[in-house]
């Protein structure tokens, strides 16, 4: 079977989360990713901590970022050490880094350098806040992007602390942008022989991920569009989220007469049909306060589990909020191949997430986890670049490689 | 076009919510030509479930459909179905999130379409993938939300969940990575293939990290299930990484490594007697177990002391990593979102000038345009039937007379 990124060869400058994640898109799909790292290694690998969960047993965070590739622990401060990622480059398809504009300078690895080095090389910036403008070197925080689009004082209800959306989401647009523009450039490259540079950043991703809610704001300069409207006074209330025994539910209802008619049945209330303060669907909108008010201590007598069977009875949409100890046992999320098993030889079989997207006849593989501090340093060395042992040893003893 | 990213490529867009809809305009953006077909009938309703009322062209609408042509056919007819078949065994590209059945009554489902087209790439946006007890529940990105733990994992505790919408998003640029990592394989192989994204599968990735770590704990601890909580700023586990109200509006810190800033951030927000607090000293205390919720009130009343606007002017100079959480009006005049065309200014002719979400990636040979605005229903019909299809402009007047095209 083939494998689309078959001799694509990535050359992956990339710390933490939204750079090496764009570079695991493109190993999921076949190909080589070589990790260029400091001697010490790349700084997540030392974490300590990932939100409540302590990394002490098992760092999933690097070896689920950095899965399928290559490590070549190298020393770029010295000249030899960008010597030998100069020769990578020459062989190589793709350069990918999230380091600083200044950062990549100062190591010599900036676009203007590479390009000289190999120019069919896509080129790869992967940052904070975008390839020009007076913040292009700012350090990527998602917090702080996502504070600075806005959306965080948008979610919510009134007087509520802001809604962050989700731990790191910024970095996951930023990082699918990163891969994406990548193989667009390859296709391109494909076709035309030239190289180019491609820059994605978090901020970028995070005011596409604000789009459902920013651009209406935007078209319009409507005040009243610079806030999500409160649940409790929904123009469809029937289309709400709603507490129940023991979970939320998001019940999703057209405010037309028939669905009305099941929504009753389902609730149990059928009383509440031709009650005429929501006798029609103009007057649902009108009373949403109130039947909100109604349907927040109606759906609290029983359980999610309940009210799926009920509204399902009826042909009605409703989905529980699910916790992640839900989501690891959804057989939706299993039979998909969302959630994987990963077999890696030096460990027991690990759970975890798994492709983006399913292609029907060259399929990815999630493959195996993060490498080793430095791994690969031979194979990479000699079986590359044909540097022979002799030389491997001056070089480690000049402390040029690990 | 001739230098676009992907010049002389042909789209079929069938899509009639946003991730699909997003997917196709972005293909447009890179040069594609994109034929959006609509449905002649008005009350054409895939999922018999329509929720809103039939969309006009409201503002999300025209941003995610903007560089494309629109074509309007029949599509209870025979001769629209026909005319459809006919344009998708032209196009190099088909994006849908049309239900599997509506597909195969159109006579353009995969396994029909690559017959005639062998080439064709087709890319699917659904709700919640092809198996499992969802797979035929419609692509409704609440849902979606719901489902995956994304919703309730950003829901502070004490308060409802609200629903983020940006799985849509990601999933229109998952389905568009498969899309092109098929187009490159095409150009190998000289196959097309099919392409499955969904919006369940977007959020799963939204939050990455998150649930790997959930998993690999679940696995290797013994951390019991009500350790796993939705994450809230009032027991943060790291003080300085969390919101804080001020006397008006909010900030939001980052300041992961504490040791590094620990002193700068006492000084900064006016607590040097806490500098030395053998409660706070180390970075381990300050976000452990026994102390964090300590410091968290601590700073709670600290922060409200000043306005945003006096803690920043206080602030200038130093090193600290923050962002005062203002609304959608501060990033609307934000220079570096222009700058780089995260936003880009539209001239709509007699309604003026709009502002809109622009192009999420730079490329330094092969930039992203505008090169038409979103079209209104069979803006393009007579177009499309004659550039595409060769159609004369007699067959097109008697398609039009007995409403099988618009």
């Amino acid at each position: 079977m083939a494998v689309v990124l078959d001799g694509i060869r990535v050359v992956d400058m990339t710390v933490f989360y939204q750079g090496p994640v764009a570079c695991r898109y493109l190993a999921d799909f076949g190909a080589e990713v070589i990790k260029v790292e400091p001697l010490e290694g790349e700084v997540a690998r030392g974490l300590q901590q990932h939100g409540i969960l302590p990394m002490k047993e098992w760092n999933s965070y690097y070896y689920n970022n950095n899965r399928n590739r290559k490590s070549l622990a190298i020393n770029l401060t010295k000249e030899e050490g960008k010597q030998i990622v100069y020769k990578l480059v020459e062989k190589s398809d793709v350069f990918v880094s999230n380091y600083r504009f200044t950062g990549l300078q100062r190591l010599k690895m900036d676009y203007q350098t590479l390009y000289q080095v190999n120019p069919r090389l896509i080129y790869a910036a992967s940052t904070g806040f975008g390839y020009y403008g007076p913040d292009r070197d700012k350090a990527a925080f998602d917090p702080i992007a996502e504070a600075r689009v806005g959306i965080m004082s948008y979610l919510g209800e009134e007087g509520q602390p802001p809604v962050y959306p989700g731990w790191g989401a910024g970095d996951m647009m930023g990082a699918i942008l990163t891969s994406l523009g990548i193989v667009l450039a390859l296709y391109h490259r494909q076709k035309s022989g030239d190289g180019q540079r491609v820059a994605a950043s978090l901020f970028g991703g995070c005011i596409f991920a604000a789009a459902p809610f920013l651009q209406p704001y935007l078209s319009t300069s409507r005040q009243d569009l610079l806030h999500q409207p409160s649940r409790k006074a929904r123009r469809n209330p029937l289309c709400n989220v709603y507490p129940t025994k023991d979970k939320w539910c998001y019940f999703y209802v057209p405010n037309s007469q028939k669905f009305w008619s099941k929504f009753c049945q389902a609730l149990g209330m059928k009383e509440l049909e031709d009650d005429p303060r929501f006798n029609t669907s103009e007057n649902r909108s009108d009373n949403s306060s109130q039947l909100i008010s109604i349907l927040d201590s109606v759906l609290t007598t029983k359980s999610a589990v309940e009210w799926v069977k009920r509204y399902h009875e009826e042909g009605l949409l409703i989905m529980p909020v699910n916790s992640f100890e839900d989501l690891s046992r959804d057989p939706g999320a299993w039979e998909n191949q969302y959630l994987v098993e990963i077999d890696d030889p030096r460990w027991e079989r690990r759970k975890t997430t798994g492709l983006v997207a399913q292609l029907s006849k060259t399929p990815g593989e999630t493959g195996i986890f993060g490498p080793e501090l430095g791994q690969h340093n031979e194979e990479i060395l000699i079986d590359l670049l044909g540097y022979t042992w002799d030389q491997i040893v001056s070089l480690k003893d000049e402390g040029v490689i690990l | 076009m001739g230098s676009g990213l992907l010049s002389g490529i042909r789209v079929l867009d069938l899509a009639y919510k946003t991730a699909g809809s997003l997917t196709s305009a972005l293909f447009g953006d890179w040069g594609a030509t994109v034929f959006k077909a609509e449905a002649l009938e008005l009350e054409f309703d895939p999922w018999q479930y329509a929720v809103d009322d039939p969309a006009g062209r409201d503002p999300l609408f025209e941003f995610v459909n903007r560089n494309k042509m629109s074509i309007s056919l029949a599509f209870q007819t025979k001769e629209g179905k026909e005319i459809l078949r006919k344009v998708a065994g032209k196009v190099d590209i088909l994006v849908t999130d049309l239900p599997t059945k509506i597909l195969e009554d159109l006579g353009i489902d995969y396994a029909t379409l690559c017959e005639g087209n062998p080439g064709v790439v087709y890319g699917i946006c659904s709700g919640f993938g092809s198996r499992g007890p969802d797979k035929d529940t419609p692509p409704i990105d609440e849902l979606a939300c719901s489902k995956s733990g994304f919703l309730w994992v950003v829901t502070e505790p004490g308060y409802p969940p609200s629903y983020t919408a940006n799985g849509q998003i990601a999933a229109a640029f998952y389905l568009a990575y498969g899309i092109i990592l098929a187009l490159y394989q095409r150009e190998q192989s000289g196959e097309g293939q099919k392409v499955d994204a969904s919006l369940f599968n977007a959020y799963i990735n939204q939050m990455g990290t998150l649930v790997q770590s959930s998993l690999a704990s679940m696995e290797l601890t013994s951390m019991p299930s009500s350790g796993w909580q939705p994450l809230s700023r009032s027991t943060a586990t790291n003080p300085l990484a969390n919101l804080y109200k001020t006397k008006d509006k909010w900030v939001s810190f980052a300041l992961a490594q504490t040791d590094r800033y620990w002193h700068d951030f006492c000084k900064a927000v006016e607590l040097e007697d806490i500098e030395h607090d053998p409660r706070f000293n180390t970075h381990e205390k300050r976000c452990g177990d026994e102390f964090r919720q300590d410091l968290i009130s601590i700073l709670d009343k600290a922060l409200l002391k000043r306005s945003a606007a006096e803690w920043q002017s206080r602030w200038e100079g130093i090193p600290l990593i923050y962002e005062i959480i203002d609304d959608f009006q501060k990033v609307e005049d934000d220079p570096q979102a222009y700058v780089n065309q995260y936003l880009i200014e539209l001239d709509y002719g007699s309604r003026g000038k709009t502002t809109m979400i622009g192009f999420p990636i730079e490329f330094s040979r092969t930039p992203a345009s505008i090169s038409r605005l979103c079209p209104s229903r069979g803006e393009h019909t007579t177009k499309i039937l004659v550039d595409v299809l060769g159609y004369s402009s007699d067959q097109i007047t008697e398609l039009r007379e007995k409403k099988v095209v618009y």
